[in-house]
């Protein structure tokens, strides 16, 4: 099943504004697309590739639909994170959500794109979409002078957006990544 | 293997498709659904288990479907009924003049590869076409009342 990135859903999920919060970040790799695409398809392989990926538990995976655990070192040198993820993988565009959120958030989805850049190489951009919930959010991430609760969400999501970006870079660009199919 | 059956609702597209996107409206609306338990939802994605009454006993499944208000709902079971492989499928809502068409669609793959496809292809367009004429009338009553 194939659907032309501007067929997205996506623009009726942010058209009618039903996610009170989105971020999206975006990353040139000089890689074609669908090689980018395929890396970030094969789920299985994480582990083998990213470093703070330590096992990937597949529940369901039909070649469109995939639902996973994924199990992540943790940031703070506690126990690993374990995320459940379920994913509906078409044409350049992988489109997912969290079926259990942190606590501090209602809702959790997003999508990933893969649009072909100019140099034959890989413009990739993913978009969080998320609701707080906002008493457990404000607890999480008290206001400060600085910085409210919502921008403090906005920015750690915004990070993990960013390092997943960068650590793919550095995966699929990285010498022997041809010779790994990648 | 792939199947497809419709059925013209009178009633707007908006409001059948409401219907078939509220996961509450299923035990009310189809006999044989004994329970559902929604594990998540947002306004374009759920995750449910339904159990359903079959003439061999209780069945569940679980499933994830993908909401585009209000065309269509995009639907996969990632525990499908026992016999089953895989199952997933659409439901599309085609206005017309006031009315809906209302197109099930579904692709299947039996557990067995040698088993009979286009026997269940047939059991499973009868469930479907039981189940468009429920919500047709569960549409059309809303719309009167």
């Amino acid at each position: 099943m194939t659907t032309s990135p501007t067929e997205s859903p996506a623009v009726h999920e942010n058209a009618v504004g039903t996610y009170d919060f989105r971020c999206v970040e975006t990353l040139a790799i000089p890689r074609p697309v669908d090689r980018v695409y395929d890396a970030l398809f094969r789920v299985t392989d994480w582990p083998r590739y990213l470093p703070h990926v330590e096992e990937i538990d597949v529940i369901y995976d039909d070649g469109q639909y995939q639902e996973f655990w994924m199990t992540v070192a943790s940031e703070t040198d506690g126990s690993p994170l374990r995320v459940r993820s379920i994913r509906n993988c078409r044409y350049r565009r992988i489109d997912f959500f969290q079926p259990l959120p942190p606590r501090f958030l209602r809702h959790h989805a997003g999508f990933w794109r893969f649009l072909p850049d100019s140099d034959g190489g890989c413009l990739v951009e993913v978009s969080h979409l998320w609701n707080l919930e906002p008493v457990v959010a404000a607890e999480v991430y008290p206001p400060t002078a600085g910085e409210s609760t919502e921008q403090q969400v906005e920015k750690m999501l915004a990070g993990h957006s960013r390092l997943a970006l960068e650590s793919w870079r550095k995966v699929l660009t990285a010498e022997g990544a041809r010779d790994a199919d990648l | 293997m792939r199947i497809c059956e419709q059925m013209v609702v009178d009633a707007p597209a908006e409001s059948v498709y409401g219907l078939y996107a509220d996961l509450a409206a299923w035990k009310r609306v189809l006999p044989d659904v004994v329970d559902v338990e929604v594990h998540y939802m947002d306004a374009h994605r759920q995750e449910f288990s339904m159990t359903v009454e079959r003439p061999g006993g209780l069945e569940t499944v679980s499933g994830v479907r993908h909401l585009r208000a209000p065309h269509e709902l995009e639907l996969v079971q990632t525990t499908p009924p026992p016999g089953l492989a895989a199952m997933r499928g659409t439901w599309t809502f085609t206005p017309e003049n006031g009315k809906t068409t209302v197109t099930a669609s579904r692709e299947f793959t039996l557990l067995d590869p040698d088993g009979d496809e286009q026997r269940f292809a047939e059991k499973l367009r009868g469930f479907l076409r039981t189940n468009l004429d429920l919500f047709r009338r569960a549409a059309e009553g809303e719309r009167v009342h």
